[in-house]
């Protein structure tokens, strides 16, 4: 018997990595399940997926959460799994599946060996616990790679400070976090993705910016020092801060929300893309074999933002 | 010999938060910790960073910028311990929120 709901087909296929470009291929393949308003029998094919990176994964995690929560998924939906076992493995690992399902515990064709160095996508709702999950997820890059007690303290600072971000300023639902460190390249991503109101209509309700026409404009405006929606209760400088930290250590960070893109590392790049992404992804990227200081980046800052006071002194 | 007893209105961060200082919440906590000790005693009430190794903006925000004023500049809040980079946020978010 043929279900009489409309008929969604998603092929996941390739690899779906931080690069710009194949983060902009996942964006452009979810976009009807972003777009979807109605239930529908869902079908997302990823039997000829190769490879997917943190961030891409806590995109399609949050995607697919969406419309389970909005009772989207209609009878005789289906996940086609990879075929690749190393890659379904590493799905249901870092709880594709039971993102979907409430972290039940379910029979799984996997051995979930002890967490070493590894932490599934984590999901984040309030002020209690999105610390926590930055904290769960600096702990598996620290374990993972080989990073000092000034790098780590780095990751957990730049973590809290996006994911807080998503809390005060996504009106989302729910933020996803992901980590992955690769001993071999000395690297690490982290990414946090929210599919709330985005960075600009965020950003426009100060009346300071309410002005901001565009997504690329307002992402590049909210990455200035103390540009906030809320400046009543936030400062504004923690992304910021992210982009300092990143740039000094050689690594990168990508925020993309709306039709806007912001990348900044080697050179700074601000775009328009061609497609919509519901809410705001950030993606950082970071060398190990570079110091990861943030509290240089501290002693930075009256440097290159001199208050009144100190002129006087 | 004679000992003297810590100071009762210390409050030894790294002790009691471990050595990274995260989120506005937590330091709000502190902060309405700090502001109702000062506020109940003549003594100042001591911040102590010894062992903090950084701190997020937001915490920074939360703890200096919006301590309230009248304390910070009775001298009833005495920080103690901070590294010349805490020193540096901390100055940079109080900047950022003139009173």
């Amino acid at each position: 018997m043929s279900s009489k709901l409309p008929h969604v087909h998603i092929d996941l296929p390739g690899a779906f990595v931080l690069q710009q470009r194949r983060l902009e291929r996942l964006i452009r393949l979810l976009r009807p399940l972003f777009e979807l308003e109605e239930p529908a029998r869902i079908e997302v094919d990823m039997s000829r997926l190769v490879s997917i990176g943190p961030t891409a994964l806590a995109l399609l995690i949050a995607a697919l959460r969406r419309v389970d929560e909005t009772k989207l998924i209609g009878e005789d939906s289906a996940l086609i799994p990879p075929n690749s076992p190393q890659v379904k493995n590493y799905l249901m690992r870092m709880n594709l599946i039971r993102s979907l399902i409430g972290g039940e515990e379910i029979p799984e064709p996997i051995t979930r060996n002890p967490t070493h160095g590894f932490r599934p996508c984590l999901m984040f709702s309030d002020d209690s616990d999105y610390w926590k999950v930055s904290k769960t997820l600096a702990e598996a890059l620290n374990e993972s790679c080989k990073t000092d007690e000034i790098a780590r303290s780095a990751v957990l600072v730049c973590l809290s400070e996006v994911s807080e971000n998503v809390v005060h300023h996504a009106e989302a639902e729910h933020g996803f976090g992901a980590a992955q460190g690769w001993n071999k390249t000395s690297q690490f991503e982290i990414g946090i993705v929210d599919l709330g109101r985005g960075v600009r209509a965020s950003l426009t309700a100060n009346p300071d910016y309410a002005d901001i026409e565009d997504d690329a404009s307002a992402i590049s405006t909210a990455l200035d020092a103390r540009v906030t929606s809320t400046p009543d209760r936030n400062s504004g400088i923690g992304l910021y801060i992210t982009r300092r930290l990143l740039a000094a250590n050689g690594g990168s960070l990508l925020v993309r929300s709306g039709y806007g893109a912001v990348y900044s590392g080697s050179t700074d790049e601000v775009r328009t893309e061609a497609e919509f992404m519901p809410g705001t992804l950030v993606a950082l990227r970071a060398r190990t074999d570079r110091p990861l200081d943030i509290n240089a980046v501290y002693q930075q800052l009256e440097h290159d933002h001199p208050s009144p006071a100190s002129d006087d002194d | 010999m004679t000992t003297l007893a810590q100071h009762p209105m210390t409050i030894r961060l790294a002790d009691e938060f471990g050595g990274v200082l995260l989120g506005r919440g937590n330091a709000e906590r502190i902060r309405s910790r700090i502001e109702d000790a000062a506020r109940g005693t003549t003594e100042p009430v001591i911040v102590d960073f010894e062992g903090i190794i950084t701190v997020s903006p937001s915490f920074a925000d939360e703890l200096f910028a919006k301590l309230d004023p009248a304390l910070r500049n009775s001298g009833r809040v005495e920080v103690r311990g901070m590294s010349p980079a805490l020193e540096s946020i901390a100055r940079f978010v109080v900047a950022g929120r003139p009173s």
